[in-house]
């Protein structure tokens, strides 16, 4: 015990020793892959309009992508061509794990930074936000206002209506930093352009040939009552999957549900999707947590009744994907739910159509909401975030090398290549060559090592931003000018089940709940909806199903759930619809 | 090997049929997953996704390992996992032997606090940020030395050696103290030559740690050219299970085309293989070591 | 108490030892250097952590989060429930290893010991991830093996064991046992192969049976390491980790299985809070710390087996 103080003494300067070196470093130069200042190079040789500055541009991206990164990030054609007409390499340093706040976290405390940080989709409710918000409060990041203000592209973000509301509030331009911003958010489409026929949406489906032989007009199926008839009759007529075994009438969804994503169960309640994918809407005139509605029970007492009678696969809830898409590929399900593409891209339902081309799935209905009727909502987003960290030297170049990669000459570059080598142009329109069309299916890498990112690629992507494809290359996907048969069967689909679609802007309500006071407290009783949903399910008998419903209402109760409401509606009250309490699935 | 002949009763007979039919049972247990594991990882992903493959690959396909060995980096991802196994076991063992064996002694002053420093180690982690920042300073990121250096001593390790060194009969000990034998001979001439079972425990456990570690190859290098093996499975891993996520989230129709004959999951299954494999193959060379009477061949001997 | 006769002797044994001492030193300055420098990190259980200040200048916040954590409605089933599952993990899978070991060792044919004892310890190899998707395939209800042999026996096959509460302390105590049995009883083994011979020799002339070799001579040869490996993972009862149960976790079984690791993952580091993070783990190390030194002190007294 006598060594004590003196083992206290040498960890007291341990610490110190490790903790002060560490603020030395900052003044060190940063070594050769970090930022290298601008110069300013004489030579009479002529430059184009579009140049900026002879230097290397290093991005910290927090996504896990090495692998589709150009194996060679400077001598590629398309960097060449970057490089000829900007002054600027671009190298990007990706993280090697999927743990992007952990990475993020540790780049924060380091020090050490790059010239520019790049994240993927950030939402109010991703892992990372709390951070990124943390840093920018500590001001880590430079003001980009005044930069973009006079660029051709970023500049429209100050202007009204132009960003969705969302990525207006929630990140780049937050009340809490005043007329300053700190993130730049990509991903915006540019206001009227055509949108892609719309892709996101879980329905229900049906095989072909058990709708037939049934004789049923599936389009027909509305409500809950006849979607469970129908599931009855499929039950009766005593079908078989490809092994000989019993059906399921009713199915888990195509990729199950083990990572209890609570959207993609709503095939079985559409009825009663009041609040979907939020939680929250408006019943009556007040605003209130589905839990506290009738139409929690409605859709325990149906789920329960299709689990008693054997018309619902057992393990809906908690299957796995891989088990999933195996039945599926069997044709074990009559009904299931998927997306629309899903049925020609690798999946089981993919395996299933290619072999029995007159049983693939067909959508039922389309059934009516909680409102009764068949819109369909999407909320327009942003994704990609951007932040120029303090330390980096004249972040002005950096704008306008952001603003050149948005602008059509950038995007043709990182999004098509060369004219000539990899695409020609007529009429504004872009037509990849055959060669580029085949090796996107046969030899994506050797795309990506080009320099462009139609194979999946991330590299050019801070360009990422005022989207209008169709109006500045003649088409929504890459190459959908020369071969559209990957999405064409998926577009049929969409005419039927979502004849209209209405866009909103604005944000969920967890964007309220991120900040609030209570978050800590009430975030997780509200996450823990789904569980006490499946709980009731599965209870014994329906009564105590309402035991478990009813001890969860009082917990969200004791948390603080009816102050949060209050502010929701005080807040939608204040400007209405911009909080989205609505989205369809 | 005299007095083997031992007469064996009922009693023991009953005993050993037991014996074999639950080593038998559990053999079982084991080899048949592995055997699910090896048919998937030489089955074609996107074809396994149809499922039904039990024991015998169906679309049979080298394109998992294929995935894996025609990266470029793979065999310098080799050469680093096997430079910090040998060298990080070879250290471990003998610092910690060192330790263990000054800690064995029952009269030095001292000995409890530091066991005891040692052991309050283990319980109490300040977390990955001030490891991280640690690390920097001492500029140890981006070397290959971050693999060895911060995992030399484990508090388990030392205990587990200071425990098998107490059991050496402690004449031993005194004989060599009486030939003439420092501390420092005493130890590297008598007893760790003795501790052969548990030097191969031991190292076998630090050199698996090695051999399994991708934690600080994701997070403590940048350089790719210092990423051992698992780093490396896990990234491709990652981007497969990547790749599948975007099909799931946006029903795949964010736009890239590109056949496949790997999916995460037949991956995941054939770096299994690769990752276990070299180290089954080793495990026979240590095994050796714990065959019942080792001991007496080196003390008589 | 003759002070100054004990200093001189304390001296002289410390001046004895150099050598010893010399072996410690890069033990200690390691641990020094990579255990407790980096515990600075605990501070953070009662600080807000800022980036640009770093660990030591963030403000401090007192006892906030250990407030926030106590204040949690769903405190006490967590605390049962980590208690619970570590209890199987630790205490009642601790005689396994010693029992495998122990008959592997009675296997005659050295072939076939060879072979089971290179099988047995696969597993190690195999994630949890692997092993959770192969589980839930023989559990599944109808489809799964075990229920498919009920099936043929005719009974109900319909049981859905990964949804019901009473099956997960069963299910999950014979997956860790199988994950780690043969793992752990490498130890074992390696002690066992220490015995000296002759004792084996002596006790069969004496007529002794081999039940009796096992009990009088092999257990009390390993009574050391078996005491000493229970003394060190007495701890892990409240540490239990997080990736087994994580993944066998279904909203049927949610009410046994969410612990105190999980409900750190989903809330502390999720959230962007080391601090809450740090604080339960800082709460855990201490429970821990507790329950080793209560058990090394009965080891000590009781079976004279100890760490210090």
């Amino acid at each position: 015990m006598k060594r004590l103080p003196a083992l206290l003494m040498v960890l007291v300067l341990a610490v110190s020793f490790v903790f002060s070196s560490c603020r030395n470093r900052e003044d060190k130069e940063p070594d050769g892959t970090k930022s290298s200042v601008s110069d300013t190079e004489e030579g009479d040789e002529k430059r184009p309009d579009t140049w900026i500055a002879d230097r290397q541009l290093s991005v910290k991206v927090f996504m896990m992508a090495e692998n589709v990164l150009p194996s060679d990030q400077v001598n590629n054609p398309v960097a060449q061509e970057i490089k000829k007409r900007t002054g600027i390499t671009m190298v990007y340093d990706t993280i090697k794990t999927t743990d992007e706040d952990q990475e993020m976290t540790l780049y924060l405390a380091s020090g050490d930074f790059h010239d520019l940080m790049l994240t993927g989709t950030l939402h109010t409710t991703s892992p990372m936000f709390p951070i990124v918000i943390k840093a920018a409060r500590e001001g880590m990041f430079t003001d980009i206002v005044p930069l973009i203000k006079d660029t051709a592209i970023l500049g429209k973000y100050l202007e009204k209506g132009y960003l969705p509301i969302q990525a207006r509030d929630d990140i780049i331009f937050r009340e809490e930093f005043g007329d300053k911003a700190y993130i730049l958010q990509l991903g915006v489409e540019r206001p009227g352009s055509q949108r892609a026929a719309w892709i996101a949406g879980i329905d229900t489906y049906v095989r072909e040939d058990i709708a037939k032989a049934l004789d049923v007009d599936i389009s027909q199926i509305k409500t809950q009552d006849q979607l469970y008839e129908f599931a009855k009759k499929i039950k009766d007529g005593n079908f078989k999957d490809k092994n000989g075994n019993p059906l399921y009438p009713i199915g888990a969804h195509l990729f199950g549900n083990s990572d209890s994503d609570p959207e993609r169960m709503s095939y079985l309640w559409r009825n009663w999707d009041f609040g979907n994918r939020s939680g929250f809407d408006y019943d009556g005139n007040v605003v209130k947590h589905v839990a506290f509605t009738d139409y929690v029970y409605k859709r325990i007492g149906f789920v329960r009744k299709l689990l008693a009678e054997g018309l619902l696969h057992r393990e809906a809830f908690s299957i796995a994907s891989t088990r999933t898409q195996e039945d599926i590929a069997n044709g074990s399900y009559a009904m299931t739910s998927m997306h629309v593409h899903s049925q020609t891209w690798d999946t089981g339902a993919e395996q299933w159509a290619k072999e029995n081309p007159g049983k693939r799935y067909i959508p039922v209905g389309p059934m009516l909401n909680y409102k009764g009727e068949v819109a369909r909502t999407a909320k327009i987003e942003a994704n990609d975030c951007l932040m120029i960290p303090k330390t980096t030297k004249n972040p002005e170049e950096v704008i306008k090398f952001i603003d050149f990669m948005a602008s059509r000459e950038g995007k043709l570059l990182w999004q098509y290549g060369l004219e000539g080598k990899h695409y020609e142009e007529k009429d504004s329109k872009i037509y990849p060559k055959e060669w580029v069309m085949n090796d996107l299916v046969e030899a994506p890498k050797t795309l990506i090592d080009e320099g462009f990112i139609a194979a999946g690629g991330i590299w050019g992507n801070i360009g990422g931003t005022d989207y209008a494809p169709v109006e500045d290359f003649g088409q929504y996907w890459f190459g959908e000018l020369v071969d559209n048969t990957k999405w064409a069967f998926g577009e049929s689909l969409l005419k039927i089940i979502a004849p209209e679609v209405k866009y909103v802007s604005g944000y969920a309500p967890e964007g309220v709940l991120q900040g609030y006071e209570n978050e800590m407290t009430l975030k997780p009783v509200i996450d823990a909806f789904d569980d006490a949903f499946v709980k009731a399910v599965f209870a014994g008998s329906m009564d105590e199903a309402r035991d478990i419903m009813e001890t969860y209402k009082s917990q969200l109760k004791k948390a603080g759930i009816d102050d949060f409401c209050e502010l929701l509606q005080k807040q939608d009250e204040k400007e209405p619809g911009i909080i989205i309490f609505y989205l369809s699935s | 090997m005299a007095g083997r002949i031992i007469r064996t009763s009922k009693v023991e007979w009953i005993f050993q049929i037991v014996n074999n039919v639950v080593m038998v049972l559990l053999i079982m247990s084991v080899v048949m997953p592995f055997l699910h594991i090896l048919a998937l990882s030489l089955n074609n992903g996107i074809d396994a996704i149809r499922g039904g493959i039990y024991f015998v690959p169906r679309a049979f396909t080298f394109s998992n390992y294929n995935e894996v060995f025609t990266n470029s980096n793979v065999i310098n991802a080799y050469g680093i996992t096997i430079f910090r196994t040998v060298t990080g076991t070879l250290l471990s063992l003998f610092f910690s032997s060192m330790a263990a064996f000054a800690l064995k002694s029952k009269t030095l002053p001292g000995k409890n606090g530091i066991t005891m420093m040692i052991f309050f180690t283990s319980l109490f982690s300040g977390g990955l940020i001030p490891f991280y920042i640690l690390l920097r300073s001492l500029e140890l990121l981006d070397t290959v030395w971050v693999f060895i250096i911060p995992s030399i001593y484990s508090t388990w390790n030392i205990i587990i050696m200071r425990t098998f060194f107490n059991n050496i009969d402690v004449g031993i000990e005194e004989s060599g103290k009486i030939d003439g034998c420092n501390e420092f001979s005493l130890l590297f001439r008598i007893i760790l030559p003795l501790s052969k079972p548990v030097l191969a425990v031991v190292g076998l456990f630090v050199a698996v740690g090695h051999w399994n570690d991708w934690f600080s190859g994701a997070f403590f290098v940048r350089k790719q050219n210092l990423v051992p093996i698992q780093t490396l499975l896990q990234q491709m891993l990652m981007s497969q299970e990547a790749l599948d996520r975007i099909i799931k989230e946006s029903g795949g129709a964010s736009g890239y085309i590109f056949k496949r004959q790997v999916t995460g999951e037949s991956l995941k299954m054939a770096t299994i293989i690769v990752a276990t494999a070299p180290i089954v193959c080793v495990y026979p060379f240590i095994q050796r070591y714990f065959v019942k009477g080792f001991m007496i061949g080196a003390v008589k001997g | 108490m003759k002070v100054f006769d004990d200093r001189r002797k304390l001296h002289r044994e410390i001046l004895r030892h150099w050598m010893l001492y010399i072996m410690l030193v890069p033990c200690v300055v390691w641990f020094i250097i990579f255990a407790y420098v980096p515990m600075t990190g605990l501070l953070l259980a009662f600080k807000e952590f800022h980036f640009t200040k770093g660990i030591l200048e963030s403000p401090w916040v007192g006892f906030k989060y250990f407030e926030n954590f106590f204040n949690y409605f769903e405190r006490d089933i967590l605390i049962r429930n980590t208690l619970v599952i570590g209890f199987f993990k630790t205490v009642v899978a601790f005689p396994f290893p010693v029992v495998f070991a122990l008959m592997l060792n009675e296997v005659r044919s050295s072939g076939f010991k060879k072979l089971t004892q290179t099988v047995s310890y696969l597993p190690h190899f195999i994630s949890w991830a692997v092993v959770a998707a192969l589980l839930m395939r023989l559990l599944a209800p109808d489809t799964g093996l075990i229920n498919q042999v009920k099936g043929i026996w005719g009974l109900d096959k319909s049981t859905f064991y990964l949804m019901e509460e009473k099956y997960f302390y069963s299910i999950m105590f014979f997956s860790h046992l199988w994950k780690t049995i043969g793992w752990d009883s490498i130890i074992y083994l390696a002690a066992i192969s220490g015995i000296n011979p002759e004792l084996y020799e002596a006790a069969i002339i004496d007529g002794a049976k081999k039940l009796k070799q096992v009990w009088h001579i092999t257990i009390p040869s390993i009574k050391f390491t078996m005491g000493i490996i229970l003394i060190m993972s007495i701890g892990n009862i409240i540490k239990t980790g997080f990736e087994q149960v994580y993944l066998l976790r279904t909203p049927g079984n949610m009410r046994v299985a969410d612990i105190l690791d999980t409900y750190v993952i989903r809330v502390g580091i999720q959230q962007g809070e080391y601090g809450y993070a740090t604080a339960i783990g800082l709460l855990t190390g201490l429970v821990a710390l507790f329950m080793v030194i209560f058990t090394n002190k009965v080891c000590k007294k009781y079976f004279e087996v100890y760490i210090w």
